[in-house]
């Protein structure tokens, strides 16, 4: 494969992992992902500190 | 881009992952909204100052509760800066990477571990990132419930900015302590101590958010790229980097954390960085 050949099919690549990765944020958020997150977050967390 | 300016720009990134200061004396942890968001360096969301969360923490913290085995929103997030940037994040706003930089400074024998054993033990940030992955979902309790086992039982990040500031400021958690948090002290020193002789080991061996985003390297829409033309072939950029990266050969490798020193040493300026979507 020629170099700017190659250079295009990685290009296009990113762009398709890149919407990928809006597609999952997007369908996270809307199953409430990011809630469960937060509340995750919000609390300590003893087996992360070492103590759970 | 010399060393002394990405250093201060890791130091405002890390500031930035941890604004929260005073939270650090109070023995609490911050509950605002930001905590919604993953931020992009390795920082536990159980750190006092911590203004986001964890994106290696949420993700087994998804994948280990009770209604599904798979986190888009955290996996999203991950793969969005992966692909935007790749390990420029390990070189540039990870505050434990910082840590370990600033480690390396001080004065000391620098062994270079033989070439399989180094290759070898970098396999191990793989079987990290896979352990992420799997065991929350497949080692549950009786509740159907998965533990955040890197967190638990390897990563020193949240030894060192979650566990030894909370337990100093909060005396409940001072009483609970026992082996789990000597075993985890035990890994902590074991990498700081590591990252005063060899260059950031747990970014090498163990870290498997530096590992999604090496295997994002070669995608990102941020690339590094060497000018045939212009590449003497004299070989400083590859004594220089300390990641131990072939930079003529794979510039782009996933041990790559693009902190820019093969670009700022090349005596013809033949190493580039950029946007993939310019002009090749």
């Amino acid at each position: 494969m020629s170099g700017n050949r190659f250079h295009k099919v990685r290009a296009l690549l990113s762009a398709l992992i890149l919407a990928a990765a809006v597609g999952l944020i997007l369908y996270g958020i809307y199953i409430g992902e990011a809630g469960e997150v937060f509340r995750k977050a919000v609390t300590i967390c003893l087996e992360c500190i070492g103590v759970g | 881009m010399k060393e002394w300016k990405r250093h201060l720009i890791q130091a405002i990134s890390a500031l930035l992952h941890n604004p929260h200061i005073p939270n650090f004396f109070g023995g609490r942890i911050h509950q605002g909204a930001t905590k919604h968001l993953c931020v992009p360096g390795l920082n536990c969301y159980s750190c006092p100052g911590a203004a986001g969360a964890c994106p290696i923490g949420s993700l087994q913290a998804v994948i280990g509760g009770r209604t599904k085995n798979v986190s888009y929103y955290v996996s999203g997030t991950i793969l969005l800066l992966g692909v935007l940037f790749g390990r420029l994040i390990c070189g540039f706003l990870c505050p434990f990477g910082l840590l370990q930089d600033l480690l390396h400074k001080i004065r000391s024998p620098k062994p270079r571990l033989p070439r399989r054993l180094d290759q070898g033990l970098r396999w191990g940030k793989y079987l990290a990132l896979a352990a992420v992955l799997i065991l929350p979902a497949l080692v549950t309790d009786a509740f159907g419930l998965g533990a955040p086992y890197f967190c638990k039982y390897l990563c020193p990040a949240g030894t060192l900015l979650g566990g030894i500031p909370l337990i100093l400021g909060n005396e409940g958690l001072r009483a609970a302590i026992g082996f789990l948090f000597s075993w985890k002290m035990g890994i902590l020193l074991l990498v700081l101590a590591g990252s005063v002789l060899l260059y950031r080991p747990f970014c090498k061996y163990l870290c498997p958010l530096g590992a999604v985003y090496g295997l994002l390297n070669r995608f990102s829409v941020y690339q590094m790229k060497v000018d045939e033309k212009a590449c003497v072939h004299c070989g400083a950029c590859e004594r220089a980097c300390k990641m131990g990266v072939q930079v003529t050969k794979n510039i782009n490798s996933a041990e790559c954390i693009r902190c820019g020193l093969c670009k700022s040493i090349c005596p013809t300026k033949a190493i580039k960085s950029g946007c993939i979507f310019g002009r090749s």
